[in-house]
């Protein structure tokens, strides 16, 4: 295994009374790509939502180092700052807020300080990865946009970022054949470029398509209860996760 | 002898100019009550309702005390609908109270009217306290004849996850005022006022309506449909007030007037209060004539159009009637709005 | 280039604060009297209808109570206001003849600078009088008046002006219409002949140096017909802690077929009394357009009105008011429906902070002889914490069958979902509301020139400063 970068050792979260994530481990490495799978309840999304710091969710116990240091022990924007990327299964719409105004901001706070020659050029050529109009950046911060407008806004702020580790939740869901192969060029291009870290949380093999998947993990019921290669995929694409839930 | 008071405030009060901050009526001392404490099965009143803030505001309350009207108190028997049907031929005023104990339902309707040939005033004052998970549903018909001036005033408390319906249809007559004020002290309580209202031939309608939120997660809706034509004049003011502490409380108020002429005076005054940062308070309006969509249509199927005027007219009361929940105050209020509606 | 609104660096409120040396300047003694009032009239030199004109304001002045709705005006005590002080400077058309202290001051507000990039010219009073006043010569060589009211008052113009002066304002409408009809000194004439556009903007700006002071400007435009003029209002001070008094005056006339918009960025300190009117009336096809951002201020009474006199007249209204802690403003806008097909739309936003008070006032009126009336009123509150306070009162007064009436106002507060977003993706919890609250004021800064849309974000930023924690 190439040099870790994220290690979470069991890792139990709540939201409310509710037991969410119930001992979790996982271990990604330095440009690994890691695929999660799982029944809809199963913690997917509260794996991600948890590592990015969500108020609601809460460690009960378990550890999370990033880079070395202790994840949780971080606030949402310096989590950002090592490092940590996020897409959102629905962004949330600002009003008012341009999209380039935002993503400056964004690079800004993350040390990417750029003249507004250089950001637009910048922009302008990861734009053309995602087949974006240039007048998106003009536009309110994902006000009115499409569900496959928001995916693509989401991948473009991945390639503006460039973390090391980027979670993308559900990427693929609900996008035509089209959205989800510039989606997934998107991602390939970041892995390429950046060279970072992908958690990738999906239900479909479109998106992998084009990438190599270094490990595949099952999660269900709050904890991993299987891994294995890019097989493990195809696996559960046969015969569903049925096996992995307990009686 | 009359007195002049003030009645139906805006708090806070904006501009003079636009005559909007309150309305002066003049009622006769020496009225008398229309409700005799022997047919409501009266008794004693729990001072604490009698405290409770109303609509119109505290002159009316003072003007009461000094008329000498006693507050009577009413007990309903269940869910049944309790309804007090008067038809007004003297000056009157009376102040009814009712209470809704943990868990209850009350349904009251109340319908006022007069002969065209009596001149009279009628005050009604309605107090309500709401318990915990209790349902109140009050419907008021308001349809004086053409000498009679009405006052409504209604003042109600509703406590933790009561829910306090209040239903008015104001039909053509002569002068209307009317004010409600609810406190929603309980956490989940709930209010609504739906307000249907037809004005023509100079008749005025002058509402003030309070909604205070003050405890968490708090509801309340203010619904106005009308029509107005020939010289009426309306004043609707709402009130949405959050106190600071009501987080998550929900306060909507909306208006939807058809303005059939040229000679009405429409006046729209919805104020949103606010000290709470959680909260969500809305208001929208819609005010003007009908859509020639409409009315197009209408005659395109051989309807006249001072008919299909009526029939939007009468649209506008019955969306409101529509809402009561107690089957019988409901079929008893459409039947009197066709009636008025199927002579014409 | 519109990336660039609120990409704000260095926040600064010192740019305001600077306080200038005022011992130099000639004071009248303060509060309020006849005799000052015959003294000011008299340092103006006025033709005698001012002066008894001044003396008629007065009179009203001391009749009118204050209004009995609206913020409370109890620390203002008109007997410890200077009505006028006069800086040592004459006024000139160049900056190279102000005084280096009060040069100074404009240079930090940035007004020369703007004049040489962005406007077609410049008005710069200070204190009581202007200290400076130029316009472009290609302007001026349309035909384009733009000079301070006093010339204005006995040069070419003056008939037009005397038939004019507080006609659409008279000193009856309230009391501090009345001092400042006693009162007024320094101000603008603008005067844009029939059929000249005026594509770049002018600018006035209001500089109150003098402690415990009144400024009491007044403008009169005047938009000939099918001109057009976008005309920039700035004002700023520095905190002092006795009240000070700004009680404009702004009289607008846009006629057949003119256009005419009016901005203003509006900061000043928070001990003043701000007690403005404005109003503008509209000829057959005009259109005003009002442009207002109010961030500065103890206490703001500011209402723009609209008489949309000539049918298919038309105005539209876009404002914020940020209210932060000590402050309390009661903002808004009137609208009269006169003409046929008239239309009218209002966007109103205000945001409330560290227990400011926000009031927001509207009144749209339709007359029965405004047929075919259409008005929109948006009005959006946002509340930061729940200590301040947000009251929206508007009133529609609707006259006739034929009007499309319709309004809309809604109160929420900063969403969590959106401040955690904008964290994820690295910007602290402060920056992502700042950016929220400045997204909310988009409306208004898109309607600005650029270095004024850039100036208002700055004031939103540092009004955010010290949300958290």
């Amino acid at each position: 295994m190439s040099q870790e970068i994220l290690n979470i050792e069991k890792l139990c979260v709540s939201i409310g009374e509710k037991e969410i994530l119930k001992g979790l481990d996982l271990k990604i490495g330095e440009g690994e790509t890691h695929v999660i799978m799982g029944p809809n309840g199963a913690g997917k999304s509260t794996l991600g939502n948890t590592l990015m710091g969500k108020e609601e969710y809460e460690v009960t116990s378990g550890k999370v180092t990033f880079l070395g240091e202790d994840l949780l022990e971080m606030g949402t924007d310096e989590r950002a700052k090592k490092g940590l990327f996020m897409t959102f299964q629905n962004p949330i719409e600002v009003p008012g807020v341009r999209v380039s105004e935002f993503i400056r901001n964004s690079c800004e706070a993350l040390g990417n300080k750029m003249s507004l020659w250089n950001f637009k050029e910048t922009a302008l050529e990861q734009m053309k990865v995602l087949n974006m109009d240039p007048s998106y950046l003009d536009r309110e911060l994902n006000l009115g946009f499409s569900g496959g407008e928001k995916k693509k806004a989401e991948i473009f702020q991945l390639l503006m970022l460039k973390p090391r580790l980027a979670i993308l939740d559900e990427t693929d869901s609900g996008l035509d054949v089209d959205a989800v192969r510039t989606v997934s060029e998107g991602v390939r291009v970041y892995h390429e470029r950046v060279g970072g870290s992908l958690i990738i949380i999906t239900h479909s093999t479109k998106i992998l398509e084009s990438l190599d998947v270094d490990r595949v993990h099952v999660i269900c019921d709050g904890r991993v209860v299987a891994e294995g290669d890019r097989k493990l995929v195809d696996e559960i694409n046969a015969n569903g996760f049925e096996k992995y839930i307990k009686a | 002898m009359a007195e002049k008071i003030k009645i139906n405030s805006l708090v806070p009060p904006t501009w003079n100019r636009l005559k909007v901050n309150d309305i002066t009526v003049e009622l006769p001392l020496g009225s008398v009550p229309a409700v005799s404490a022997a047919e409501t099965n009266g008794k004693e009143v729990d001072p604490s309702l009698w405290q409770i803030e109303t609509g119109c505001g505290k002159e009316l309350t003072d003007f009461l005390e000094k008329n000498g009207t006693v507050p009577i108190f009413i007990k309903t028997d269940g869910e049944k609908l309790f309804s007090i049907k008067k038809k007004y031929d003297k000056n009157s005023a009376d102040i009814l109270c009712f209470e809704a104990k943990e868990g209850e339902t009350l349904n009251i309707l109340t319908d006022m009217t007069s002969e065209d040939e009596t001149e009279c005033t009628a005050i009604l004052k309605v107090l309500i306290k709401a318990g915990k998970n209790s349902v109140v549903n009050l419907s008021q018909l308001v349809r004086p004849g053409k000498g009679m001036k009405v006052v409504s005033d209604i003042g109600s408390v509703a406590e933790e996850g009561a829910k306090i319906n209040m239903i008015q249809v104001f039909m053509d007559g002569s002068d209307i005022s009317t004010g409600s004020r609810t406190a929603l002290i309980g956490e989940n309580s709930v209010a609504e006022n739906r307000v249907g209202l037809v004005r023509t031939n100079g008749q005025t309608l002058d509402m003030n309506y309070v909604m205070k939120h003050l405890a968490k997660c708090t509801v309340a809706n203010i619904d106005v449909t009308g029509a107005l034509s020939k010289n009426a004049q309306k004043i609707f003011r709402g009130t949405i007030d959050f106190v600071s502490g009501c987080t998550g409380s929900d306060g909507a108020e909306a208006e939807n007037m058809l303005l059939l002429d040229n000679t009405i005076v429409n006046k729209t005054v919805p104020l949103i209060l606010c000290t709470e940062e959680s909260v969500a308070g809305a208001h929208g309006a819609t005010i003007g004539r009908p859509s020639e969509d409409i009315v197009f249509y209408m005659m395109s199927r051989g309807i006249s159009k001072a008919k299909a005027l009526q029939i939007l007219e009468r649209a506008s009361l019955e969306a409101a009637a529509n809402q009561i929940d107690d089957a019988d105050a409901r079929d008893y209020v459409l039947g009197i709005i066709a009636e008025k509606y199927v002579g014409d | 280039m519109s990336e660039e609104k609120t990409y704000v660096e260095d926040i600064n409120r010192t740019i305001y604060d600077v306080i200038d040396d005022d011992s130099d300047a000639f004071k009248l003694e303060e509060g309020l009297s006849e005799d000052i009032v015959l003294q000011i009239s008299k340092e103006k030199d006025d033709p005698d209808w001012m002066r008894d004109f001044r003396l008629k304001c007065l009179k009203i002045y001391n009749e009118l109570e204050i209004p009995n709705w609206g913020p409370g005006v109890d620390g203002l005590d008109m007997d410890h206001i200077y009505t006028y002080v006069r800086p040592n400077a004459k006024m000139s058309n160049t900056w190279d003849d102000v005084p280096e202290e009060i040069k100074n001051t404009f240079e930090r507000l940035g007004i020369p600078q703007a004049e040489r990039t962005s406007l077609a010219g410049v008005g710069a009073q200070y204190d009581s009088e202007l200290v400076y006043h130029n316009m472009q010569k290609q302007v001026e060589d349309q035909g384009v008046v733009y000079c301070d009211f006093e010339s204005a008052i006995k040069g070419e113009y003056s008939e037009m002006i005397r038939e004019r002066f507080m006609k659409l304002l008279p000193p009856t409408d309230h009391k501090y219409n009345a001092l400042h009809g006693a009162v007024w000194s320094g101000g603008s004439f603008v005067y844009v002949p029939k059929g000249v556009k005026v594509s770049v903007p002018l600018q006035s700006y209001f500089r109150l140096n003098a402690k415990g002071a009144g400024q009491f400007e007044h403008t009169l435009i005047i938009v000939e017909e099918g001109a057009s003029l976008h005309f920039i209002e700035g004002c700023s001070a520095p905190k002092y802690n006795v009240a000070n008094l700004h009680s404009g005056s702004v009289e607008l006339f846009v006629a057949k077929n003119a256009k005419l918009r009016y901005s203003t960025i509006e900061s000043w300190s928070k001990n003043m009394y701000n007690l403005n009117s404005k109003r503008a009336l509209v000829e057959e096809g005009g259109r005003m357009e009002w442009v207002s951002g109010s961030f500065g201020s103890h206490v703001s009474y500011l209402y723009p009105s609209t008489i949309l006199k000539g049918d298919n007249s038309s105005m539209e209204y876009t404002g914020i008011a940020f209210a932060n802690t000590g402050q309390n403003l009661d903002t808004g806008m009137k609208v009269m429906h006169l003409g046929k097909n008239t239309s009218s739309v209002v966007s109103t936003k205000s945001i409330s902070k560290g227990g400011g008070i926000n009031t927001t006032r509207t009144s749209v009126q339709v007359m029965p002889d405004a047929q075919g009336a259409k008005s929109i009123v948006s009005c959006e509150s946002l509340m930061l914490d729940s200590l301040s306070k947000s009251d929206t009162i508007p009133v529609m007064d609707i006259r006739t069958d034929d009007a499309d009436v319709g309004h809309e106002a809604t109160i929420g507060s900063i969403s969590d979902e959106a401040v955690f977003y904008m964290m994820s993706r690295g910007l602290s919890e402060e920056d992502a509301r700042a950016l929220i609250v400045s997204g909310f004021a988009d409306n208004v800064s898109r309607e600005l020139p650029m270095e004024y849309a850039a100036e208002m974000n700055n004031l939103i930023k540092l009004e955010m400063k010290g949300t958290i924690g």
